[in-house]
């Protein structure tokens, strides 16, 4: 079994320093810049199968890798968390000038702001799409394109690893396994 | 500016042997002091000051540290579990003459030396990475700016050195050789090109 999980490129969001979140924004010239480096990079894992998160960054970063022959599949599952809550989309400077006691207490990741998705919530199901990944044992290298949250999601509760901080655009992690368990075999940008 | 240093430790009972140490934890041999010594002269010469040292906590490493501190005495060093060297898993104790026959073909060659990459038990060099991460981490949450300088091993030293430039790992195993005693430095005004700040004589086996 590999995987290759892989975080999008730089969003028009990145740029304009919003929380991001569930919510929808592009990949910059530069994230489209981004993905065409990590395809070149990528050819030699030789991607049969790409598993994208619904968010419109991740399917355009897909896009890019497929290259037009790799078959891309769609799993809601892997959707970046919904951690911001009512703050999701909002720019940062003016959301801490309106509402500063929800933006510090967004600093600790186990917190649950209004209209936010629990930690918890969001870490089990991206520990369940990933070890139903792993169980559906396939002998091709899959892509999987989503987000930072399931990135350290990954290091902290599957790979448990430790604390990773931010994830940088079109960062990649390779993980091999049997039976479920699961190691670190290459990686790029962490 | 935050000024991160990485020093590799002197000759030990093992490199000597030409054997794998890992985590085994063998004191530095009499060349091994020496070289410890001379590169603390280097530094005291060049003038570079630390404002703290940290450590991994084997004794080839924390005796390289001591004997760095107390030549440019400086405060005792702060050992720093996260800094301890790869875990060569089955491949502890064994020799380095028998990798390629070992490990191959998971194995990648250097110039002077021969790395594996996953026999049973042994951390990977992304795992590595993620470590040196997370120690890099502690050291610029800690640190603000001053010199700061890491006395560690060859295998997480180099990683250390990928993180900070965010180079590809694979690349940065054959790019130079990090040898014993050997001082390199990591800033923001400092090229990746040119992280040697001290190069040393090699004698392992």
């Amino acid at each position: 079994m590999k995987l290759i999980f892989i975080r999008h490129g730089e969003t028009t969001g990145d740029v304009e320093e919003r929380y991001g979140g569930d919510y929808d924004d592009h990949l910059t010239a530069k994230g489209q810049e981004q993905a065409k480096e990590a395809l070149e990079e990528l050819k030699v894992k030789n991607i049969k199968l790409i598993i994208s998160s619904p968010l419109i960054r991740a399917q355009e970063t897909a896009k890019i890798l497929a290259d037009g022959k790799c078959p891309i599949i769609t799993e809601p599952a892997f959707k970046e968390r919904n951690q911001y809550g009512i703050l999701t989309g909002r720019i940062k400077e003016e959301a801490m000038m309106e509402r500063p006691e929800l933006v510090e207490f967004l600093k600790d990741y186990l917190n649950t702001i209004d209209g936010a998705e629990s930690y918890q919530a969001f870490r089990d199901r991206i520990v369940s799409a990933v070890n139903n990944l792993a169980h559906k044992e396939k002998d091709i290298c899959r892509a999987i394109i989503w987000h930072g949250g399931p990135m350290r999601v990954l290091f902290r509760d599957i790979l448990k690893l430790g604390e990773i901080g931010r994830i940088g655009d079109l960062a990649w992690v390779e993980v091999e396994g049997d039976n479920g368990s699961f190691t670190m075999t290459d990686c790029r940008r962490i | 500016m935050l000024k991160i240093y990485l020093a590799r430790h002197g000759q030990d009972q093992d490199n000597v042997k030409g054997i794998l140490n890992g985590h085994r934890d063998e004191p530095l041999t009499e060349l091994g002091e020496n070289q410890a010594q001379e590169l603390a002269q280097r530094i005291k010469a060049a003038n570079i000051k630390f404002d703290k040292i940290y450590c991994s906590p084997l004794i080839r490493i924390s005796r390289t540290a001591e004997i760095i501190a107390n030549t440019l005495s400086i405060n005792k060093p702060e050992p720093m579990p996260l800094l301890i060297e790869r875990d060569f898993g089955v491949m502890t104790g064994k020799l380095v003459a028998d990798i390629e026959k070992l490990c191959a073909p998971k194995i990648i060659k250097a110039d002077i030396i021969t790395y594996f990459l996953s026999p049973e038990g042994a951390e990977t060099f992304p795992q590595l990475i993620v470590r040196a991460h997370q120690i890099l981490e502690k050291v610029k949450t800690n640190h603000q700016d001053g010199n700061i300088l890491l006395v560690t091993s060859g295998d997480i030293g180099k990683m250390i050195y990928a993180s900070y430039y965010n180079l590809y790992w694979k690349e940065v195993l054959t790019m130079f050789h990090f040898g014993n005693s050997e001082l390199l430095l990591l800033a923001n005004n400092s090229p990746a090109e040119k992280t040697h700040v001290f190069k040393a004589e090699q004698f392992n086996h």
